[in-house]
């Protein structure tokens, strides 16, 4: 053998070395170890258990009562003008969110409409955990000036003289209170910041304020036992898990491209997405302060210290006379913390079903799902108490990468009801 | 001749293998009695402590309860004890998710550490503050999940 053949020999065989090892580190052909598998199959939609009970809702798993709340929520006459329902924002067609920054309904919301999809699995609701239950969370809304803005005793008004909802109402609950004595009970009252309608509250009997509200709470307790049925159907991701777990590479490979592959190493991985969206619905439903920006011009949005601090007082929580649940129930609540840590710290939304689902973050000041990958690869310092998160130091094929997995993650919604 | 038994009755002992592994899995594999874990001492040596955890294995985001059992180091129940505990994530920084507290439970030496629930994968450490009487003492319990 020459020299030169010799030269092109070594040559070739540095080539064929250096392919073999690029091959052999190559992220997008790397199987999953042992407890990688374990982790991804800790996502998969197969694991979502059946909701946690709702001791605070009697009717919550009541086939009748998510009828009624099915009706109530896409009823727009449950609102100040008639145009306003719960899926005003919470809009089937996207994710039961509304794809704007902030929500609008009379006027605009403080903050971003987040997904009602899969809530029955949270123990707090809004951004900040104000509400313990899904059935106080929706009273909020129809009470809210910006909101539907109407009142409880024009709600109950209209359910006893609605040929329809009377008697669904009366099936579940029994009689509803007589309001045809307008002394007693006035066309509009409430508790709350409407003057007029606070006014004519505070001059209704102890007992008339407990049975409207006590009716109004049963109202929310139907549409609670509604939002419940929403839960996300198995996603790309799901199927591609489920390929794995059979070990069908070739079905794997069908499902996930190289980059997706990647992005989900890096989830699960070196960008530590998974330490807080974890769990089938890929949120630990916790608080965290990740250094969000406010919008222009606003005072920091204080977060789960004031939410903390407003579900402890709430009248209709977990531990008040308008739930069903004995005090030793509401373990969430007695166990409930408090702190420093929790300034500016807002729940972590699930990452199912992003797509279409933006602007993101809970004042929607983030557009694209490309800038929220951006704001976790830079951690900066919070405006409010102390950003929990750390740089990432991903590069910009990785943040794609990521993003790309995460958008695996769209599936259809089931809204079934029974 | 008798080196040949000698083998021979080796094989035939490893024959018996797969019977024996079957056994050891069913026989020694049983679930191990809660009175079967061993105590730890606290840091001063004054109690030691053993806890069930419920459910078992630990699982990350649901509020559980677990079950503590406290004796002196001679094996005496200690009743009526304040013990706190706080914990979190060194790691990460951060604190439980929950505000848990201890009571005493249904019998004597047992109390019941309620409200616990962890919401991350990975090391977690509580630091139980146990006093009674006069003696004062204290516990780091290192989960991995």
């Amino acid at each position: 053998m020459s020299n030169s053949d010799r030269l092109i020999a070594l040559i070739a065989t540095g080539i064929l070395l250096s392919a073999g090892y690029f091959l052999l580190n190559d992220p997008s052909e790397q199987p999953w170890t042992r407890d990688e598998k374990k982790t991804l199959e800790s996502l998969w939609i197969g694991n979502l258990s059946q909701p946690p009970i709702d001791s605070s809702n009697a009717v919550a798993a009541n086939v009748n009562a998510a009828k009624l709340g099915h009706k109530l929520f896409f009823d727009p006459r449950l609102s100040v003008n008639g145009q306003v329902s719960c899926s005003t924002c919470h809009q089937p067609s996207r994710q039961f969110s509304d794809g704007m920054a902030r929500g609008f309904a009379i006027g605009e919301a403080q903050r971003n409409t987040p997904s009602i999809v899969g809530s029955a699995y949270s123990p707090w609701f809004y951004w900040d955990g104000r509400k313990d239950s899904l059935w106080a969370q929706a009273l909020a809304p129809l009470e809210h000036k910006l909101e539907h803005g109407g009142n409880r005793m024009a709600y109950i008004r209209f359910i006893s003289g609605d040929e329809v909802y009377r008697p669904m109402y009366q099936e579940l609950f029994g009689d509803l209170p007589d309001v045809s004595d307008p002394v007693r009970f006035p066309v509009n009252a409430a508790p709350g910041d409407n003057p007029e309608w606070n006014k004519a509250w505070q001059a209704m009997a102890n007992e008339d304020q407990h049975s409207i509200t006590r009716a109004f709470t049963n109202l929310g307790k139907c549409i609670a036992a509604y939002e419940m049925l929403l839960v996300p159907q198995p996603s790309r991701f799901d199927y591609y898990i489920e390929a794995e777990l059979s070990n069908d590479s070739s079905k794997q490979q069908s499902l996930f491209s190289p980059d997706e592959k990647i992005g989900l190493r890096l989830f699960i991985g070196k960008a530590g997405c998974i330490n807080c969206h974890n769990g089938p619905l890929l949120t630990n439903n916790e608080f965290h302060n990740t250094g969000l920006v406010n919008s222009a011009g606003e005072i920091p949005d204080k977060g789960r210290v004031e939410g903390e601090r407003l579900v402890r007082v709430d009248p209709f929580n977990c531990a008040g006379k308008y739930s069903d649940a004995k005090p030793n129930d509401c373990t969430e609540l007695r166990f409930m913390r408090s702190g420093i840590d929790l300034i500016g710290a807002m729940r972590t939304p699930s990452l199912r079903n992003l797509e279409g689902s933006g602007p993101f973050m809970h004042k929607g000041q983030v557009e694209h799902l490309s800038q929220v990958l951006d704001h976790y690869n830079r951690a900066p310092e919070a405006m409010i108490g102390h950003n929990e998160a750390e740089p990432l130091g991903l590069n910009d094929l990785e943040l794609r990468q990521l993003e790309d997995f995460l958008n695996t993650l769209s599936s259809p919604v089931s809204t079934a009801i029974p | 001749m008798i080196l040949e038994a000698d083998f021979r009755d080796r094989w035939r002992l490893l024959g018996w293998l797969p019977v024996y592994f079957i056994l050891s899995h069913v026989v020694f594999a049983q679930p191990v009695a809660a009175d079967e874990i061993p105590f730890q001492s606290t840091v001063a040596g004054y109690y030691e402590v053993r806890f069930d955890s419920q459910p078992e294995p630990i699982v990350i985001n649901q509020i559980q309860s677990w079950v503590m059992y406290l004796q002196t180091g001679d094996g005496l129940c200690v009743k009526g004890a304040e013990i706190t505990v706080i914990g979190g994530m060194p790691e990460h920084n951060h604190g439980l998710p929950t505000a848990p507290l201890v009571r005493p439970g249904a019998n004597d030496c047992e109390y019941l550490v309620e409200g616990l629930r962890f919401h991350m994968a990975g090391r977690w450490e509580l630091n139980f503050n146990i006093k009674a009487g006069d003696k004062t003492d204290t516990l780091m319990v290192s989960l991995d999940l």
